[in-house]
């Protein structure tokens, strides 16, 4: 990582704040660079993770290997709960042409055998990229097998990433490095960047369908902003927050608005604004058709 | 359709065949047993909803299973099968939310199975077995894909002390018209007032296209049935199902009508926990509701009105031996 110290930013909390977040996640320099430069990204100083972020995406660089793919991607999810989506980027080994982009349709961890499998998303958005099986290994391999591809993190990724992401948020983009007419062996790492850089297209994509799913979604971000605001000025319990956070949804659905926050004098409980919220949502009976 | 799962079992059988050959564009991925796709617990069901895959699959052990208590229409004998798990419909009150991981579509391809084993429980009794289909789905919405109404049919009509309940919202009633009717099948719409159709049943026919469905089937001497269930509370609940019984009313012949039952909005605890999660800002969920029996439903006022409304107003149209209540 070819970074200077001045160039690097506060901590990612600055970011966190502002919007959904879809994180990249790169074993390599070479394949995080791709992605630095074209979605130009920012180191950031975050308890030593090679992370890099701009207002809506984080790049994970995360190292060589299962363990540390795994480790990094808890971690990141943990400190971070506003991801939204991760993708995995990479290179892998197969048995198709030289830079053949694939979709993973699953991904097995080899020492395990466990599978999982991502809900993929629709065709027209990875430009009906083939889908495969990723194998993750724990060594570099050359037994090349037809309908599965190697890697050596995937597995950890989505291992890690599933307390905190759906099986649809959490995507795998490969390009072909090796094969059994060009094997491991005799794989020159300055192609990788080149061989990343064609997939910056279907990622860009992906990074667009979920930006758009979060702005579909965004009612829960202004209810939980409303919340949190409300339980500042009043002591609630975890209860109390769940409590609360349900009945500002129940205002949304019967009135289409939140309320304002002029309607919800200071209160010294709890239990004393819910009082005031149930008779906000009482103001808006639950009704249908045309007469509503 | 854009991704089809297929289990390896089941890959070279004509019916999978069919099926891919009508998506030449989707991802075919081959996988071990539908569970492992379809049970797996990291799935979000509301964002697997706007983009749902085919499971193509073999289902294993027991197809038959006996009914819940009280869910009859005058049968001694009760049970119901899933050739299919989920429905292609977005209903927000629909428990299939509740009960599974995935939104999407596993289509059972072994019909022969099923239809065995309905004639082998079939024959262990001396009265008449009900065999309701449409527990777990939608018995024709996704027809044109599984052909499977056509099988079916064609298994009833040589099984006569077997009924049928074919229920459904859809309008695929091709199957059905395209042959003579059987006594011993029965197809059952769910209705509802067509502002809650238009609410929270997405992705249906409308109401008014659903009542020409039921009038064409009748108008073939099909035997018709008729499901106000989920009854959903509303400020203006009697305006609404007043009109809309008397829709119902005016567009079929009642008196010819084999069966109506009726129930209000109920779930189970963690299905309705679980809705809530998914669709906080649904309007039906905003509704007042208590725990009974565990059960989430309305507060037993509420219901008892909400029934007694109904109830009224249907036996102005049929007689009680046509009417089945929920409970």
């Amino acid at each position: 990582m070819n970074v200077m110290d001045d160039e690097l930013l506060s901590p990612v909390k600055s970011y966190t704040t502002r919007m959904s977040l879809v994180c990249i996640i790169t074993a390599l320099p070479a394949e995080s660079r791709v992605f630095i430069d074209s979605l130009k990204l920012k180191p950031i100083l975050d308890h030593g993770w090679r992370l890099y972020g701009n207002s809506g995406h984080l790049l994970l660089q995360t190292g060589l290997g299962k363990l540390k793919s795994a480790a990094a991607t808890s971690a990141v999810l943990h400190l971070h709960d506003d991801i939204q989506a991760v993708i995995n980027v990479g290179v892998a080994g197969g048995t198709d042409a030289i830079g053949t982009q694939l979709l993973a349709h699953c991904v097995v961890d080899q020492g395990s055998g466990f599978s999982t499998y991502p809900h993929l998303p629709p065709q027209r958005v990875v430009s009906s990229l083939p889908s495969t099986t990723i194998e993750t290994l724990d060594k570099p391999s050359d037994d090349y097998r037809a309908g599965v591809s190697f890697d050596m993190e995937a597995s950890g990724i989505f291992s890690a990433a599933s307390p905190y992401l759906s099986s649809g948020s959490v995507q795998c983009v490969k390009v072909i490095s090796d094969n059994p007419d060009a094997p491991l062996g005799e794989f020159k790492k300055d192609d990788v960047t080149a061989l990343v850089s064609t997939t910056v297209p279907v990622v860009n994509s992906l990074l667009d369908w979920y930006a758009v799913s979060a702005k579909q979604s965004s009612i829960e971000k202004d209810v939980q902003h409303l919340a949190n605001t409300l339980t500042s000025k009043t002591h609630h319990s975890v209860n109390d927050k769940l409590q609360l956070s349900r009945l500002l949804h129940q205002h949304h659905a019967l009135s289409g608005e939140l309320p304002e926050l002029t309607a919800l004098p200071e209160t010294t409980s709890a239990a004393s604004l819910r009082t005031q919220l149930n008779a906000l949502i009482n103001e808006h009976p639950l009704r249908y058709g045309d007469s509503s | 359709m854009d991704t089809i799962y297929i289990e390896k079992e089941v890959a070279a059988h004509p019916r999978t065949l069919r099926i891919c050959e009508r998506y030449p564009r989707a991802r075919q991925i081959p996988i071990n047993r539908y569970s492992d796709v379809f049970n797996s617990r990291t799935q979000n069901f509301r964002e697997q909803k706007a983009n749902p895959s085919l499971i193509l699959a073999k289902k294993p052990g027991k197809l038959i299973q006996a009914t819940p208590p009280g869910y009859h229409v005058g049968g001694e004998n009760n049970y119901y099968f899933s050739h299919m798990l989920n429905c292609v419909y977005d209903c927000r009150y629909c428990f299939l939310q509740g009960m599974y991981q995935s939104a999407n579509y596993v289509v059972f391809i072994n019909n022969e199975d099923f239809f065995d084993e309905i004639t082998r429980t079939a024959n262990q009794h001396r009265s008449a077995s009900w065999f309701f289909s449409g527990y777990d789905c939608d018995s024709l919405a996704l027809d044109p894909v599984t052909h499977f109404v056509d099988d079916c049919l064609n298994h009833f009509e040589k099984t006569p002390n077997a009924f049928l309940e074919l229920r459904t919202k859809s309008t695929q009633i091709r199957p059905l018209t395209n042959r003579s009717p059987l006594h011993n099948v029965v197809v059952a719409y769910s209705l509802s007032p067509a502002a809650i159709v238009a609410a929270e049943e997405h992705g249906t026919p409308s109401l008014e296209k659903r009542l020409d469905a039921l009038k064409t089937l009748q108008d073939n001497g099909w035997q018709i049935g008729l499901r106000f269930d989920p009854l959903l509370y509303a400020e203006n609940f009697e305006d609404l199902y007043h009109q809309f019984f008397d829709q119902v009313f005016e567009s079929l012949d009642m008196g010819a009508v084999h069966s109506v039952s009726l129930g209000v909005f109920r779930l189970p605890k963690g299905f309705h926990k679980k809705l809530v999660r998914l669709y906080p800002d649904s309007k039906l969920l905003a509704a007042p509701m208590d725990l009974r029996d565990g059960l989430m439903t309305y507060p037993q006022s509420e219901e008892l009105s909400m029934r007694k409304f109904c109830t009224d107003k249907l036996f102005t149209a049929i007689n009680k031996n046509q009417f089945f209540p929920c409970s």
